[in-house]
């Protein structure tokens, strides 16, 4: 797959799926078995150390597990320096400013400057996160489940400085999340994966209105609603068992899904283009395909 | 229906940096049994903090100082030794805790963390353990749980995470559980079948749930009742239709209307507004916290700090909009 650059791709899929695994294939903090990924034309897979220094200073990862990813022994204050210093951001004596205006832009209070990852709330551990991937500049950004633990309108302010920081410099923004209504809003295209495959990927607008994978369509109709006193039992499940995974080399999704038919079985669909611009790997696809041409 | 859980004036105080700040600032509420009571609210309002103080369980980093009274069963927990309540957490108790990656023994495989709690409460043959704990992976749809039995916390997704916390805190059939924003790793389909499976033990087994969660959609779909807070004091409570339907503070009423719909990004403004009263760090003066946002606000805003009232036999509200004068 391709993310475009300047553009915001969201990445959706099942609990385990591999999202988070893709991400670090991209970083490199694991190494693929086969395959090559190009970072600006240039070939990052290959093992390279040059090639390691430069991904540093131009990717960065938000982490989903973000407790984890902040030094439990730096000030909030340290840990946002760290990156302004080490990639030469700005010098010494306007580092204080911009850590400032960091601070102030994720929405948080200067006083926290002073405090200790352990000593933040959830939302506010994973903002430092935010701002400590911004303050490094870089050209991509790596999204793992950016505003989980936010408040909707924390979730508004956030995606709008990322969108805004986009338009400024033209950044690159890969966002993977659970929160469909999210990623609508600030992805320009969508993928959608399912356990380690991509099954659909098209515009926002399109993959929204037109899913065409039955998995896609599974979760697009189980994005729940906020209507209390409806009945609560009928919330929508996929019906069969998550990742019962094919013998063979059938389609990952074949057994629960409801048109699968016999060449799903024994074959792996590739991802292939229903109209411009909206691929997806589905067997059923090549009728409707055929269709278009 | 009787209560399980009745709180009462809770405070909780933390030292940072060698100063003490009240982050909960008497907060009260009562839960029956198979109840399902939300709280909502802006990060940082302190609703972590909050359970953890009816809990008295903190990061072992933390120094805190809890005051109030939580009834729980009739007797109040605040007043009972560490020893007693460690009997409690995990048997009678279940938690599931807001950073469940973190909140996972490191070190140690996730068979021996899940059979670990069983050991504690119940003594079962090794077999029937076994079986009991790979029937309830499966039902919180754990694809093999036979190889994630065998795997190490680093080895999960965030979302298996969050599902083997979940396992933890419901496999000795607790009274009250717990749940610190349990469903944040998980996708649309696999939510919906948690909640479901919450919604069978809260109906079978008459389990009460706290459920904490900024997911409106999924509170509107499984709370029976919801709290409103903000800076450490809750503003509104009540049943979760009425709160939805008919929202009565400015904040709640602000918070009901943030839907992620429409989404217009302005190009340039890259600043968020930052509440004042962040971290508890302002020093509480007459008036009400939410003052300095609040769009409705009049003069006696300013001056005096509204007190509850309670509107009905189940919705109360601390605003002076809302509040006879
Ligand atoms: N270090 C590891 N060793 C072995 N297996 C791993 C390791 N890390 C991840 N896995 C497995 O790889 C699969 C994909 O995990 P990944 O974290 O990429 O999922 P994800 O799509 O990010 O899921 P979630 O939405 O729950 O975060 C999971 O089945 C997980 O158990
Ligand atoms: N160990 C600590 N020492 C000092 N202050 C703390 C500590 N833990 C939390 N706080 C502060 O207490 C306030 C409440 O934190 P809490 O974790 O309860 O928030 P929350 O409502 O759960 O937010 P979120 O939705 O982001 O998880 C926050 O402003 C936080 O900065
Ligand atoms: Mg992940
Ligand atoms: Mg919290």
């Amino acid at each position: 797959m391709d993310v475009f650059k300047g553009e915001t791709l969201g990445l959706v899929g099942e609990s385990g799926c591999g999202k988070s695994t893709l991400a670090r294939l991209i970083v490199r903090l694991s190494k693929p078995d086969s395959g090559e990924i190009f970072f600006d034309g240039v070939n990052i897979s290959n093992g390279d150390k040059n090639h390691k220094k430069l991904l540093f200073s131009k990717i960065q990862m938000i982490f989903q597990d973000h407790g984890a990813a902040l030094n439990p022994r730096m000030r909030v204050g340290q840990i946002l320096a760290e990156p302004l210093k080490i990639h030469n951001i700005c010098s010494a004596g306007e580092i204080a400013g911009r850590i400032g205006e960091l601070i102030r832009q994720i929405g948080l209070n200067s006083v926290l400057l002073n405090s200790y990852p352990h000593q933040l709330s959830g939302g506010q551990r994973q903002r430092i996160g935010i701002a400590r991937a911004i303050a490094a500049e870089p050209q991509l950004i790596i999204c793992d489940e950016p505003v989980s633990s936010l408040d909707v309108s924390m979730q508004f302010q956030t995606a709008a400085l990322l969108k805004a920081l986009q338009t400024q410099f033209n950044l690159t923004i890969l966002f993977i999340s659970h929160n469909l209504m999210v990623v609508k809003q600030i992805s320009e295209r969508v993928a959608v994966m399912y356990l380690g495959q991509l099954m659909e990927l098209a515009g926002s607008q399109e993959i929204y209105s037109r899913p065409y994978h039955p998995y896609t369509k599974g979760l697009i109709a189980a994005i729940p609603e906020i209507k209390p006193g409806t009945d609560k039992k009928k919330i929508a499940v996929l019906e069969g068992f998550s990742g019962a995974i094919p013998a063979g080399q059938g389609c990952s999704y074949c057994f629960r899904c409801h048109k699968a038919s016999g060449r799903c079985f024994i074959e792996r669909p590739q991802l292939k283009a229903i109209s411009a611009g909206h691929f997806v790997a589905c067997h059923h696809s090549d009728i409707a395909g055929q269709g278009l041409r | 229906m009787p209560d399980l859980l009745r709180v009462e004036n809770l405070r909780v105080e933390l030292e940072v940096n060698q100063k003490k700040v009240q982050i909960v600032k008497g907060i009260s509420f009562r839960i029956a049994k198979g109840e399902v009571f939300a709280i909502v609210g802006e990060s940082g309002c302190g609703k972590t903090i909050a359970t953890q103080g009816i809990l008295k369980l903190f990061p072992y980093n933390i120094k805190a100082a809890v005051t109030g009274s939580v009834f729980f069963d009739g007797e109040d927990l605040l007043k009972k030794s560490e020893a007693e309540l460690s009997r409690i957490w995990g048997s009678k108790i279940g938690i599931i805790f807001q950073d469940p990656i973190n909140s996972l023994n490191p070190s140690m495989k996730i068979e021996r963390q899940i059979s670990e709690v069983l050991d504690n409460h119940k003594k079962l043959p090794a077999g029937e353990k076994k079986e009991i704990i790979l029937d309830f992976l499966q039902k919180l749809g754990i694809t093999s749980p036979e190889s994630c039995l065998k795997k190490y916390p680093h080895q999960l997704s965030g979302g298996m995470c969050q599902r083997i916390m979940m396992a933890i805190a419901l496999i000795c059939g607790p009274r009250l559980l717990i749940a610190d924003e349990p469903t944040t790793a998980l996708d649309v389909t696999i939510q919906a079948q948690i909640v479901q499976l919450l919604q069978e033990f809260v109906e079978n087994n008459s389990l009460s749930l706290i459920l904490i969660s900024h997911d409106l959609s999924l509170l509107a779909n499984i709370a029976d009742k919801v709290a409103v807070m903000y800076q450490g004091l809750i503003l509104e409570s009540g049943n979760i239709e009425e709160i939805i339907n008919n929202p009565l503070h400015p904040y709640t009423k602000g918070l009901l209307a943030a839907v992620p719909d429409n989404w217009n990004f302005p190009s340039t403004q890259v600043s968020v507004p930052v509440p004042e009263g962040f971290s508890g760090t302002v020093v509480q003066g007459e008036g009400c916290v939410y003052l300095s946002s609040c769009p409705e606000a009049m003069n006696i805003c300013q001056v005096r700090v509204p007190e509850e009232i309670a509107l009905s036999h189940s919705r109360r509200i601390s605003c002076w909009l809302t509040a006879p004068r």
